[in-house]
């Protein structure tokens, strides 16, 4: 047809004229954006240090969209280390420092600890507009929302964890949750109690504070018809080599845990993804920076999780995985580089 | 086409303009006809290509719905994770599709539930609101039944806002439990405040269970909500060219046309239209989405746009200009032909006319081919060269040219040689010698011109031929006379000159030697003074034939003046050129010429000067030699004299000679000033002395500012006849600066000017005086005018006349310098000065030695014996003053009284002198 040909012509000077509309629109939103960059500041708190894994994804999603938008400040309280509560009330009072003499236009912060000893004592009034991240499975505890407070809440993926649990152990409902001797651990034991009441599923705990005991209890723990995997941070006398071991000499049922840094010696991990609440952050702050009222944003859980396999594990402990789960995991020492 | 001679008018230059823009109008329109007619075509393709395309998109939009609905009845229950990625699937790739979501039917009582329910899936504080108009979600509704979203992919922290919003609540919102129920699906106008991208949201009922019920009443029982997209109406266009052609409006409406998703209207600005030929077009067409309808409407107006049309007129122009253009150029090619063919004539014309001019010129004139064969020749060069036009045509002009040159006349000229040397389109000129037919020689100016070719080459020469002989005769004559002396036949002072510039400057690129002699006959009036002219003439005519036979054949002898001769000697050293001169001096001390049984011997002083490198230029040589000739004269005359630089008097006479154009100089730029002497009255009956009288003494200033003195220069200025220039501007200055002075001054103050020996003599100096007297009005009685004694006798009887004349006018007049002279009281009685300036010789010692008293005292009683006062010059202590004035004389001057000063200065000094010696005699007396 005559006009394809014209279509043609006309298509490629559109294209042109298309092109040179989108250089100077981007031209003209760089000049916008970096104008506003350069005259808006953003505060971002992490509770812990850089090289923490967690804190790493969750400032890697941060940052991936945040400095386009306005001049992040960083500062990283460090409480992961500091073990006195002074230390962290100290951390927190740096913090509040930090944000006085910025003046952001907004706050983001991640994990408890920023919530404990930073907006509790020093930002609950909501002149400031604040972003939290990192909050493991409510904030009721801090009275969150507090005015001009949006975030997003750290929760695991319980129920599809204890849904396959169940699967991997022939409808097993009697099942031991084993961890560190800490109140983080005691926290998250209750809450995958409740998921699992829900499933009808009996969920019993044992809390250690030493590696021998926790092996020990590993060890009694291959009674149940699976074992969730608590975390061990808080077994002062850790030692990673010799739990791997352990755990591959030991494991004969389904392991199953909803830390990362816990798959060496367990079978199967669902795990929240650190990104996905770096990202969901700064997508808050961004609207926040163009006018939305934080309030108006409403608080989420985080919707996203990875699953693992230590395939080395469940054939040491011949445990048996449907074929399409095998391939859907990621496996633990395929990204053990990472 | 009209024959060569014609030329268009302006009538048919308009009729060519007028069918041509008919020829091209038509071609326009015919052009514009077929491109309407198939931009109609176009639109009926495109709006079919549009329907299709767009029919495509929302038949995806009710795929997608259907999709997720069952999905919804797949699924024995809706897991947000799973309805993420499903939804996230489903928008990959429709870029139109904006968002998907799901919003649940929930009765009032259900609602406490519903929102716990939310708040355990992740939504903290989950509440059911209304979206107000600014996009603000507003809490605490009460209603009988609610539709809140309950689900949204993508999700953002913008668009989580619409979790919990009721669907029922929103404005324009067709959407209740009852239109879910009726309709399958239905289409929905995006609300104000809705934060999703997208104009239309597309709504698909869902119910609980796996099929739903047929029954109204059991559906609304069985509803669970409604899964909706949300679109961009904008991005679901088809990418069709005739819609960015913007000859088209395109509307897109839902609900029966009352809402407009997207109207794009044709661009009106940059096209014509044509409507009473080619009417718009309308199509219409619509999809049914459930209940609702989208509708479509297009609409085309064929037109030309604006460029385009521009594009034709320029094309028709342009057009128009070419055939003009087309036709200017026939029109000057026949112009052109004409133009040669009138040339042609006028070329032919000039041709005869040149040919005619060339025959009848007396200049001979050949034109020579490349190959120096004559191809043309006029009547006079047939004449010159005595042959027939037949003889010469094609000769080769080497062989009938026959030429010597000037300077030789026995070497030929070569021809051949001199038109190969002549530059392209240049001309070359020569004299050459010629002897005719007659045997006599004709001296020619040849003219040879060179003709170039257009390709670059000879095309020939032209030699002209004029017969100058009778104008180098003429010139020889004149030059001959220019450098002769018409009397003698021997060089003239111009030749000689001229000789000895060229010698000169040969000199300084040679090493050779030469000599100058001045010869100025000694007494040479005496012949003419007793024999008249005739006989001066004969004997200078006589001498010189005399002198031509003694010197060498190389050397110039010329007459430079009336009797001087100069002489150069060539090549020749100091000794060399002293036995030349010494021959001459001995040939005068025997020559004697006899007229009318007279006998005269004729003698000369002789200068001679051996021309060596110092001379700057002939002036300073003819200056030395005349300086050797004067001292010749000087000693005696008839003698000889060598110019030496170290010789005394020459360097005196040099410096005089120096002097000349220094004064001249001065003289017409007025570089003289005058200075004041004090003269001291000396009152016997006072110590001290008063003055009263001043003495102007001239000054000359030099280009540095020094002032010099006069004795430097007066030898000169007498010795060149300046005196009297020099005396008249003392006179004028002097009298000039009196009358300046005439306030500042006592009434009788005198003043004395110097008078020369020359203007003594000079007769007109008595009317200027009188014309200067009353010129300034000075009184004659203020002013002295001093004459020395030798100026005074050298012309005695004028300047008795000129003393007389000087008293007459009222001033006086003193002799200065007296007692220097001979026989100075001798002529005193006969002078009828009124002062008398003791010479200085007799004053300066005074005081010491007792023969200087008596003289003084001798010179002071005659002067008193004949009422003449006395100044006694050179009072060099105040025992001198105390002894002249013993003496009686009135008058004292010198360096002890004061030394000459510029006039201001010296009366400013004088003043303070008589104030000190009226204080030091008060003193002595008091």
């Amino acid at each position: 047809m005559n006009y394809r040909h014209k279509g043609l012509r006309d298509g490629l000077v559109q294209i042109a004229r298309r092109c040179a509309s989108v250089f100077a629109l981007a031209g003209v939103i760089g000049i916008t954006t970096a104008a506003f960059a350069e005259d808006r500041v953003c505060v971002y708190i992490s509770s812990y240090h850089k090289g923490y894994q967690w804190s790493d994804g969750l400032e890697h999603g941060l940052k991936s969209k945040l400095p386009y938008h306005c001049n992040v400040v960083q500062f990283d309280m460090n409480t992961k280390r500091k073990k006195k509560l002074y230390e962290k009330v100290i951390a927190g009072k740096a913090a509040y420092n930090v944000i006085k003499n910025h003046q952001p236009d907004v706050v983001i912060f991640s994990d408890d600890n920023a919530a404990k000893y930073l907006i509790l004592p020093h930002m609950s009034d909501g002149s400031i507009p604040v972003v939290f991240s990192g909050i493991n499975w409510t904030v009721e505890e801090y009275g969150f929302p507090l005015k001009n407070m949006t975030g997003i809440v750290e929760v695991a993926p319980i129920e599809p964890m204890l849904v396959q649990a169940s699967k991997l152990s022939d409808g097993g409902f009697n099942a031991i949750y084993l961890g560190a001797d800490t109140l983080t651990e005691h926290k998250n034991f209750d809450r995958i109690a409740s998921g699992a009441l829900k499933l009808g599923i009996t969920l019993q705990a044992r809390f250690t504070e030493s590696f021998s005991d926790w092996k020990t209890q590993f060890v009694q723990s291959q009674e149940y018809d699976f074992v969730i995997m608590g975390s061990s941070s808080g077994i002062v006398d850790w030692n990673k080599e010799a739990a791997k071991a352990w755990t591959l000499a030991h494991t004969s049922v389904p392991t199953l845990t909803n830390h990362k840094w816990m798959m060496d010696y367990t079978v199967l991990g669902y795990t929240k993804i650190p990104e996905e609440h770096g990202e969901w952050a700064a997508q808050s702050a961004i609207a926040i920076l163009n006018g939305v009222d934080a309030e108006n944003i409403p608080l989420v859980t985080n919707r996203q999780w990875d699953l693992w396999l230590n395939s080395e594990m469940a054939d040491s402990g011949n445990i048996m995985l449907a074929p399409d789960l095998k391939r859907k995991a990621k496996k633990i020492n395929q990204y053990a580089s990472e | 086409m009209s024959d060569a001679g014609h030329t268009y008018s302006v009538r048919e230059w308009a009729g060519i303009c007028v069918l041509t823009l008919i020829v091209s109008w038509a071609v326009v329109f015919t052009s514009y006809r077929t491109t309407l007619e198939t931009q109609n075509e176009l639109f009926r393709e495109s709006f079919d290509d549009f329907t299709q395309q767009m029919g495509s998109h929302v038949g995806e939009i009710k795929t997608v719905l259907s999709s997720l609905t069952g999905w919804h009845y797949a699924a024995s229950d809706v897991h947000n994770t799973e309805m993420n990625a499903f939804a996230e699937q489903l928008r990959s790739d429709r870029p139109y599709l904006k968002g998907v979501g799901m919003f649940e039917y929930i009765r009032h009582e259900e609602l406490d539930y519903f929102n716990t329910t939310m708040s355990e899936r992740g939504l903290y504080n989950f509440e059911v609101k209304t979206l107000a108009a600014n996009g603000e979600p507003v809490s605490g509704i009460t209603r009988d039944y609610y539709l809140p979203v309950s689900f949204i992919e993508p999700m953002t922290p913008l668009n989580a806002r619409i979790l919990g919003i009721d669907m029922r609540g929103l404005k324009n919102s067709p959407v209740s439990r009852e239109t879910l129920t009726e309709q399958t699906a239905q289409l929905i106008s995006v609300p104000d405040g809705w934060p999703i991208e997208g104009s239309l949201i597309a709504v698909k009922s869902a119910y609980y269970g796996m099929q739903p019920s047929t029954s109204d009443r059991e559906k609304l029982e069985q509803l669970y909500g409604a899964y909706w997209v949300s679109m961009d109406v904008a991005q679901m266009l088809p990418n069709i060219p005739l819609l960015d052609s913007k000859a088209v409006s395109v509307s897109i409406t839902h609900a029966e046309g009352e809402t407009t998703l997207f109207h794009q209207q044709s661009g009106k600005g940059e096209r014509i239209f044509f409507n009473r030929y080619f009417p718009e077009q309308t199509s219409q067409y619509s999809w049914a989405v459930g209940g609702d309808k989208l509708k479509l409407k297009m609409t085309h107006k064929p037109g030309i746009s604006l460029k385009e049309i521009l594009v034709t007129i320029l094309i028709i122009l342009m057009a128009n200009l070419f055939v003009l253009l087309i036709l200017t150029l026939a029109h000057n090619r026949r112009q052109a032909v004409r133009d040669k063919h009138t040339h042609l004539k006028t070329l032919y014309k000039e041709r005869l006319k040149a040919e005619k001019t060339l025959n009848s010129i007396t200049d001979s004139v050949l034109s020579i081919n490349g190959t120096l064969g004559i191809t043309h020749l006029n009547p006079a060069a047939m004449a010159l060269l005595s042959v027939t036009r037949e003889q010469a045509i094609d000769k080769r002009v080497t062989d009938l040219v026959m030429l010597s040159t000037p300077e030789d006349p026995e070497s030929p000229f070569d021809v051949k040689q001199a038109l190969l040397d002549i530059a392209p389109n240049g001309k070359h000129e020569y004299d050459a010698l010629f002897v005719n037919q007659g045997g006599i020689t004709q001296t020619l100016k040849i003219t040879l011109s060179r003709l170039q070719g257009s390709n670059g080459y000879v095309a020939g020469y032209i030699m002209v031929l004029r017969d100058v002989s009778k104008e180098r005769r003429l010139t020889q004559e004149l030059e001959y006379q220019a450098t002769h002396d018409t009397l003698t036949n021997c060089t003239n002072r111009y030749y000689f000159e001229k000789e000895l510039t060229l010698l000169l400057e040969a000199d300084r690129r040679q090493s050779h030697e030469h000599a100058l002699c001045y010869m100025d006959l000694d007494q040479f009036k005496i012949v003419n003074d007793t024999c008249g002219h005739s006989a001066g003439d004969k004997l200078l005519k006589e001498l010189t034939d005399n002198l031509n036979q003694i010197i060498r054949s190389t050397d110039v002898l010329s007459r430079l003046g009336g009797d001087e001769f100069g002489l150069i000697i060539k090549d020749v050293d100091p000794q060399q050129a002293l036995k030349i001169a010494q021959r001459f001096h001995q040939f005068f001390q025997n020559y004697t010429f006899h007229f009318d049984n007279k006998a005269f011997p004729v003698r000369a002083s002789i200068g001679l000067v051996q021309i060596s490198k110092d001379f700057n230029d002939i002036s300073e040589i003819l200056s030395a030699a005349d300086i050797a000739c004067y001292s010749s004269k000087d000693s005696g005359r008839n003698a000889l004299h060598v110019y030496s630089e170290k010789d005394e008097k020459m360097a005196a006479r040099y410096k005089e000679m120096n002097w000349l154009p220094k004064l001249q100089d001065a003289l017409v730029n007025n570089y003289f000033c005058l200075y004041a002497q004090a003269i001291a009255s000396l009152s016997p009956e006072q110590s001290g002395y008063h003055i009263d009288h001043y003495e102007f003494l001239i000054r000359l200033i030099e280009p540095d500012g020094t002032e010099v003195g006069p004795h430097q220069f007066i030898q000169a200025a007498e010795r060149y006849d300046l005196m009297r220039e020099l005396d008249r501007w003392v006179i004028e200055t002097a009298l000039k600066t009196v009358a300046g002075l005439r306030h500042t001054i006592n009434e009788d103050t005198v003043f004395s000017i110097n008078l020369s020996g020359q203007s003594a003599a000079d007769p007109t100096l008595l009317p200027f005086l009188t014309e200067k007297f009353e010129e300034h009005g000075v009184d004659p009685a203020n002013i002295w005018f001093e004459l020395t004694e030798t100026a005074a006798i050298s012309h005695f009887s004028v300047a008795v006349e000129l003393i007389e004349g000087i008293r007459c006018l009222g001033a006086k007049v003193a002799l200065d310098d007296f007692g220097s002279g001979l026989s100075s009281f001798g002529y005193l009685k006969n002078l009828p000065v009124n002062v008398v300036k003791i010479d200085g010789q007799f004053v300066k010692n005074i005081d010491k030695d007792p023969v200087d008293q008596e003289m003084v005292r001798a010179i002071h009683h005659i002067g008193k014996s004949m009422d003449i006062q006395t100044v006694a010059e050179f009072v060099e202590s105040d025992d001198a003053i105390q002894v002249l004035r013993d003496i009686g004389v009135d008058y004292a001057q010198g360096y002890f009284i004061a030394k000459p000063l510029p006039v201001d200065e010296a009366l400013a000094a004088s003043a303070a002198m008589t104030l000190n010696a009226t204080t030091e005699t008060l003193a002595r007396t008091g």
